[in-house]
């Protein structure tokens, strides 16, 4: 890593990012590192972004962009979920600063493990979806008619339902 | 009318509440989406969905002012009839969500809780915490799943829509679509189209929509015939946060909440904001705006901000736009009840607790109010015919657009909190329709329609296999920043023509490179680069129509602001002047509603977008001054409504009106 000294805070000019490739289901997989200039509130996203403009190795080797999944860029959607330094988390709120912080050298990015590679970082995850069909996972209402409001429910209800209700099933659960 | 086949492409709120209320009528639905549908954007929605409720009904609310806050803060952009409809359904749509289990924010005693959002000054808004868009499309995805187990709908997830199929007679048959995985190009021939794309945010770049936001499907409709309407009109949010990979939305109900805006009334204040008293704070949009204050409408709210940064000075930062958006004067457990999602947000990509330290806020894109142009049948009482096939089909039959990417309920402004509720009810109220249309409709034969799957699907793979193999040099990631810069702006909160004619040369000059990228990747897997590269080339006939349309619009209006075409506040200080410059006021005011008060329709089937301007339905409401803050408002609105009665008594008697509208 090269250093910029930026008051307290080392920020560097250039990091390197390893990332672990596929290049479709059931093909081995390979590491393989990039090199990305550093910029000012870089998530991991942009990271990919940069690559994805710019798919070359460190060493300078031209090679196809990596391949992953995002969406809604603010961690509501569940999309763009892998694992990071080791870490399963969502990569739009992975902040390069802080991971450079805590892994100076390098940032590692690897699919998750539980779900089968499409290519790279993508990973189908159907079966999570299924699962939701097999417990039938769904308010059986009797049309979509209109037949006035819902049930009252209290406050205290409301509070326990909703952070559950914000399951995103981006599959972070099974990895950790 | 059981079993008959029907296409839904975009699984958010829109295209979900279709799907299930299609299945419910009978039908059978193909639902194509580029994500998973629980992953679709409706989820970043914030905020809330807005309705007319038993709280402010006691306070002399009701459905009819719904209706009038939204086409004045739309400035009577909309056709009328269909909001009607909607501000009429809001209840029920919202009561519906609540059967459906959407886990909405609640009082005391169990009632659904509601907030003030802008452009009223009643509290309409339901919610559930700051994510309100993600528990309604949950609600839905979980009502669709259920009809996927049934067997009556297919998801094909991942899958980017590539145009619709039309045959000899210009009628919708289907619509092709290429797998994102194994690039797999195929038919969906169905007996009606229902697009349900959302909105275009990445022609700029960055903006506060996901990343599945390119337009392409709007785009490709486009192209093969339906006529794209008031595409000039796209809502810039006036708070959020800004970021290299996306600009993210602060919900207004920050504001709803009680948030202030406000600015250290030195630019650049070195002191800690916490410390600055409330003397030297300038709380510029409740100073400017006592009726509303920071609950203005959008268009206006983010002009201020823009002005208070850059005509004044007075940013937060000296080396980046900026306001305070303050929200540490309200108890924490109140902001983690009610804001908890936007909370957190800010925390994490800001690494800053704004329960403890005012949030640094700026405008950015959010929102397209035009989009695909559709139809309505308008019933004897001002709001639609329930049913009508007419309802939200565009000018090629057996397509229809519901949903961010249809043009008609918002104008040319979005209230905030109404975009769940026309996205939900756009779908719901279109199923029969559709029904409807296919009862009416004669089926093209298995024949013709094989022959028809094959062409398109030829055609499809010919184009991709070329965009595989084409070697022009140019690299599609950074036409894409330069058009977002270019759109950015020419194209958002200040609007100027030479700069809107500069745009559009660049535009079309990026079109022309776009076609000569070169692919990085030229597998056959996964290739996300033919897919981005496809999107991009579709997001030009979009920003052409968008600048076009800006460029020969010399007017304000909602959100478009060409400050050289300003109404300007009146000047005179004695009564009699202030009344004449009124009457001149009103003069020019109708004069610009004669000229300007109709939707701009572009034919973008061509590279160059078509321009033609139709009438609007402003049967309802009639237009009026939009005097949010304007110095001499009260006198301009004396005039304007002594006009008004004169032209009622006048239509009474006879005559024929001196004022026609629309």
């Amino acid at each position: 890593m090269i250093a910029n000294a930026n008051n307290d805070d080392v920020t560097p000019v250039r990091f390197r990012v390893k990332i672990k490739r596929q290049d479709g289901p059931g093909k081995p997989s390979y590491w393989e590192t990039h090199q990305v200039e550093y910029e000012e509130n870089m998530n991991v996203i942009s990271v990919l972004q940069r690559i994805a403009a710019n798919a070359k190795t460190a060493d300078g080797k031209g090679v196809a962009p990596v391949a992953w999944d995002c969406g809604c860029l603010e961690e509501v959607c569940g999309s763009c979920t892998m694992v990071i330094n080791g870490r399963v988390r969502q990569s739009c709120s992975a902040l390069v600063a802080k991971l450079l912080r805590d892994q100076p050298d390098e940032i590692t990015l690897e699919p998750m493990s539980k779900f089968p590679v499409e290519r790279d970082l993508v990973v189908s995850r159907k079966r999570a979806f299924q699962a939701l069909q097999k417990v039938k996972a769904w308010v059986p209402v009797d049309s979509y008619v209109d037949m006035g409001a819902g049930e009252k429910q209290s406050r205290a209800d409301q509070e326990k339902s909703y952070p559950l209700s914000q399951c995103m099933t981006c599959g972070c659960c099974l990895e950790a | 009318m059981a079993n008959e086949k029907v296409v839904v492409v975009g699984g958010g709120l829109a295209g979900l509440s279709a799907t299930m209320k299609l299945c419910e009528l009978g039908a059978n639905v193909d639902l194509v989406s580029l994500v998973p549908v629980k992953r679709s954007h409706s989820v970043c929605a914030q905020g809330g969905i807005n309705s007319c409720n038993d709280q402010t009904r006691q306070i002399g609310d009701s459905e009819w002012s719904h209706l009038d806050d939204t086409v004045y803060g739309g400035d009577f952009l909309n056709n009328q009839p269909p909001v009607k409809e909607m501000a009429y359904w809001a209840p029920k749509v919202i009561d519906l969500m609540d059967r459906l289990g959407v886990t909405f924010n609640r009082t005391h005693e169990g009632f659904l809780d509601r907030r003030r959002f802008g452009g009223t000054l009643y509290k309409r808004t339901a919610f559930a915490g700051a994510t309100t868009g993600q528990q309604l499309l949950y609600a839905l995805d979980e009502q669709v799943r259920r009809w996927e187990a049934a067997g009556k709908v297919n998801k094909f997830e991942a899958w980017d829509f590539l145009g619709p199929m039309l045959d000899d007679n210009g009628t919708c048959r289907g619509c092709i679509a290429q797998n994102l995985n194994t690039m797999e190009i195929r038919s969906f021939p169905a007996d009606a189209v229902v697009v349900a794309s959302g909105g275009p945010g990445l022609i700029y770049g960055r903006s506060t929509m996901s990343v599945m936001c390119n337009g392409s499907a709007a785009s490709r409709i486009a192209k093969a015939g339906v006529k794209y309407a008031n595409g000039e009109f796209i809502q810039v949010h006036p708070t959020a946060i800004p970021g290299a990979d996306k600009l993210r939305l602060m919900s207004e109900s920050a504001r709803g909440e009680g948030g202030r805006v406000w600015v250290p009334r030195k630019g650049q204040d070195p002191r800690d904001p916490k410390s600055i008293p409330e003397s030297d704070r300038y709380y510029f949009l409740e100073e400017r705006y006592p009726e509303y204050g920071n609950l203005v409408p959008r268009d206006i709210a983010t002009r201020e901000i823009f002005d208070i940064c850059v005509n004044e000075g007075l940013s937060v930062e000296a080396g980046r736009q900026c306001v305070y958006l303050d929200l540490t004067h309200i108890p924490r457990a109140e902001l983690d009840r009610k804001l908890g999602g936007i909370m957190e947000i800010y925390e994490k990509f800001q690494g800053v607790d704004p329960r403890d330290v005012p949030m640094k806020i700026f405008p950015a894109v959010h929102y397209s109010m035009g989009g695909v142009w559709v139809d309505f049948e308008k019933s004897s009482d001002g709001g639609l015919v329930a049913g009508s096939p007419r309802n939200q089909q565009t000018n090629v039959p057996g397509l229809f657009a519901i949903g961010e990417c249809d043009y008609q309920y918002h104008g040319a402004n979005r209230l905030g909190a109404n975009s769940l509720l026309s996205c939900i009810f756009s779908g719901l109220f279109t199923a029969p329709g559709v029904l409807n249309y296919l009862s009416s409709s004669k089926g093209l034969g298995e024949d013709k329609t094989t022959s028809l799957c094959n062409d398109e699907i030829a055609k499809h793979k010919e184009r991709h296999e070329s965009l595989l193999s084409q070697t022009g040099g140019e690299n599609p990631y950074m036409i894409h920043r330069e058009l977002g810069d270019v759109m950015t702006k020419a194209a958002t909160v200040v609007r100027r023509n030479e700069q809107l004619e500069k745009a559009y040369e660049t535009v079309c000059d990026l079109a022309e490179r776009a076609n000569k990228s070169s692919l990085a990747d030229t597998g056959s897997w996964t290739n996300q680069n033919v897919v981005f590269t496809k999107s991009l080339i579709d997001m030009f006939p979009l920003a052409k129509a968008l600048v076009k349309g800006a460029l020969q619009r010399d007017e304000c209006r909602g959100a478009h602001y060409k400050p050289d075409f300003a109404m300007p506040p009146l000047q005179s200080t004695d009564d009699a002047g202030r009344r004449q410059e009124a009457e001149k006021w009103c003069d020019k005011f109708q004069a610009n509603i004669d000229k300007w008060l109709k939707t701009t329709v572009a034919d973008l089937t061509t590279g160059e977008p078509k321009i033609t301007y139709e009438a609007i339905d402003t049967s309802s409401i009639p237009p009026r001054p939009r005097l949010y803050g304007l110095v001499g408002a009260e006198v301009i609105d004396e005039v304007w409504k002594e006009r008004q009665r004169k032209a009622a008594v006048g239509n009474a008697t006879g005559e024929k009106s001196p004022q026609p509208v629309a």
